[in-house]
């Protein structure tokens, strides 16, 4: 059977990061649907593997390149037989030095490189700071179509068209895509993607009747324009979230800086709350960025989170989205954060929380929380 | 040394008002499911991420000697307001490539032009927004460099440009706030991430100036390439089947979220 579907995974010291399952997940969904085999590529620097051994240009073809065990050891080829034996499908891993520290530029030569050889149809990659962030020079580099931050797929008469959002969740479109092949960032939670591992485990394995296999690709480095210079500290201590109940945060609907101060009122109301805040109002300066909660701020999943003035973009709900539950308060009803939310309240937030304030046992309490 | 900022005018989501067509099917004629509104309308902004891009560019021209910052858009008549506003921020020259096609492009759309208009004009460093906030996509930056084969970072917190010559420093932030730094050769492109720098406002001598310099206008429809992907609807998203809205007078709304709030606990005892 022909690959058909690549999913490119990331992985953490932790392992395949939680974001890859889920594109892969979803690839799974598009396997079946298009009745294609799928391939998991690993690109990375696996320093307990000894350089494997190929030819000084390109990759190594990976059919030519099923590595013995014994010539590997250590972490990277236990972590790559793991996902094969738990995804059911085949797993490549990219070794090279280049590949050690992320740069866009590296990974893109890199898997420009494979992909080419292995010439699949789709190309799934988590959307995430990186995936989102190569993908396009990816697209580029292979001719292919591009869409990205997907949420869905409908298979409609043979066409594949997905489904993705734009103005601030409020709306979404479908895209068809008309070059091949096609490489897509996969939201995480996009739909059909739950359950991630358990719902894929040796399935498509099974059905070949044959067992998952593992190889090693050495891919030599170029010259490249991007030098990495490794990862910082982050410039300032994040704020604690963990021991927070109740989050309750603001987004730029609060209007400006001093209503930041209703918000912390409305959290003076529960015992054991913290505030917390979107991207914009951070970038307003209206609150420090150590209490930023999304994608490129803390994520969070308290028992309870109170969304407030939050339109609930996808970058936002990426770092909420788990809370048990979720309250959001928003002039807006169309607003995309009343998609996760178990209770809406659709009011001026200026209108609503002295409201809240006025009920009977609210008045003493002080805004000692946050 | 030319530094070029691509800036965007978006329809404000909170301002517009659209008409979706959710039953548009692949193949049919018009491509264009969304109901533009008109220019009068008080609808459309500058991004705001590219208002940041406008101002890093700004501040490499202060803190280093013989630097031009040109601004360019895509689009109709009525960008040209966006670039007005970016020479009264201070930019040099301001270029419209104009293109009055109804419906949104897609990001290769877009890319495909300015990388088609930029490709002979040999700029060093090449600046955007990290996402418009209308079509959400964060792709046009990394399309533009990669179809002009010059590098790119995207979502740059953080910029040092020692000299003309290069390299240009940069930290990427990544998921969770993170951040990596990277040196990277010029020509590069760099996508600004909103919150690098506060943005100024125009000096009186920039806003007076600015009624005066001409915006250069090229038409864009010969740039146009084959499209890759296409839009075939678009509708409202769904409203949630799990969201309980609370209704009634505000003192009513306050008493039952309270009333939800102490039956799940989290009021204390």
């Amino acid at each position: 059977m022909k690959t058909g579907i690549v999913v490119i995974a990331e992985i953490s010291a932790a392992g395949l990061t939680p974001s890859s399952r889920e594109a892969m997940s979803f690839a799974e969904r598009l396997a079946e649907s298009a009745g294609e085999d799928m391939l998991i590529l690993i690109p990375g620097h696996f320093p307990d593997i000894n350089q494997p051994p190929g030819p000084g240009t390109g990759a190594t073809k990976h059919e030519n390149f099923p590595f013995s065990k014994g010539g590997l050891g250590g972490f990277a080829y236990k972590e790559a037989e793991e996902i094969a034996a738990a995804i059911g499908c085949d797993v490549a891993v990219l070794v090279g030095d280049h590949l050690s520290a992320y740069s866009a530029e590296a990974w893109i030569a890199t898997l420009s490189t494979v992909c080419r050889e292995i010439n699949p149809r789709f190309i799934c990659i988590p959307h995430t700071s990186r995936g989102w962030d190569y993908a396009p020079g990816l697209a580029i580099r292979l001719g292919a179509s591009l869409i990205g931050a997907v949420e869905g797929f409908r298979l409609d008469a043979g066409n594949f068209f997905f489904k993705r959002s734009f103005l601030k969740g409020q709306w979404q479109m479908e895209i068809l895509p008309e070059k091949w092949p096609v490489v897509l960032t996969i939201l995480p939670e996009a739909k059909g993607t739950e359950a991630a591992a358990s719902l894929t485990a040796a399935r498509t394995a099974g059905k070949r009747g044959l067992s998952p296999r593992v190889s090693f690709l050495s891919v030599p480095a170029t010259a490249f324009r991007t030098k990495p210079l490794g990862r910082l500290p982050a410039p300032e201590l994040a704020y604690d979230f963990s021991e927070a109940e109740v989050i309750v945060a603001a987004g730029k609907g609060i209007g400006a800086a001093e209503n930041i101060d209703l918000i912390k009122r409305l959290a003076g109301v529960f015992p054991k709350s913290a505030i917390g805040c979107s991207r914009a109002v951070c970038d307003l300066g209206w609150m420090e960025h150590r209490r930023q909660i999304g994608m490129t701020g803390r994520t969070v999943a308290p028992p309870l989170y109170i969304a407030c003035g939050i339109s609930g973009a996808m970058p936002h709900l990426a770092g909420m989205r788990n809370s048990r539950c979720i309250i959001a308060v928003n002039r807006d009803k169309n607003a995309a954060i009343f998609q996760v939310a178990h209770l809406g309240i659709v009011e001026d937030l200026l209108t609503f929380i002295p409201a809240v304030m006025e009920q009977p046992g609210n008045k003493k309490k002080e805004n000692s929380n946050g | 040394m030319k530094i070029v900022v691509c800036i965007k005018q978006i329809l404000a989501p909170e301002l517009v008002e659209l008409s979706g067509r959710p039953e548009i099917r692949a193949g049919d004629e018009d491509p264009c499911p969304l109901t533009m509104p008109s220019p009068d309308d008080d609808c459309y902004r500058l991004n705001p991420a590219d208002e940041y891009a406008i101002e890093e560019a700004l501040r490499i021209r202060e803190s280093i000697t013989d630097v031009t910052v040109d601004v360019l858009s895509l689009g109709p008549e009525r960008c040209r307001r966006v670039l007005l506003r970016a020479l009264e921020m201070g930019a040099s020259n301001a270029t419209l490539l104009y293109l009055d096609r109804p419906g949104p492009l897609t990001p290769f759309e877009t890319a495909s032009i300015i990388a088609g208009y930029l490709r002979d004009k040999a700029y060093d460093l090449i600046l955007t927004g990290v996402m418009a906030e209308d079509g959400m996509n964060g792709q046009t930056g990394q399309l533009i460099a990669a179809l002009l084969d010059i590098p790119c970072a995207t979502a740059v917190i953080r910029e040092r440009l020692p000299s003309h010559l290069g390299p240009v420093y940069v930290e990427r932030e990544e998921d969770g706030g993170e951040r990596t730094a990277y040196e990277i050769a010029l020509p590069a492109l760099l996508t600004i991430q909103s919150g690098i720098n506060r943005p100024r406002y125009p000096a009186l001598s920039h806003v007076l100036r600015a009624r005066t310099q001409e915006i250069a206008i090229l038409d864009a429809a010969p740039l146009l390439p084959v499209p890759r992907e296409r839009i075939v609807s678009v509708s409202r998203t769904e409203s949630s089947a799990t969201c309980t809205f609370i209704v009634g007078t505000p003192p009513e709304k306050a008493r039952q979220f309270l009333d939800f709030c102490r039956q799940k606990g989290f009021l204390g005892p």
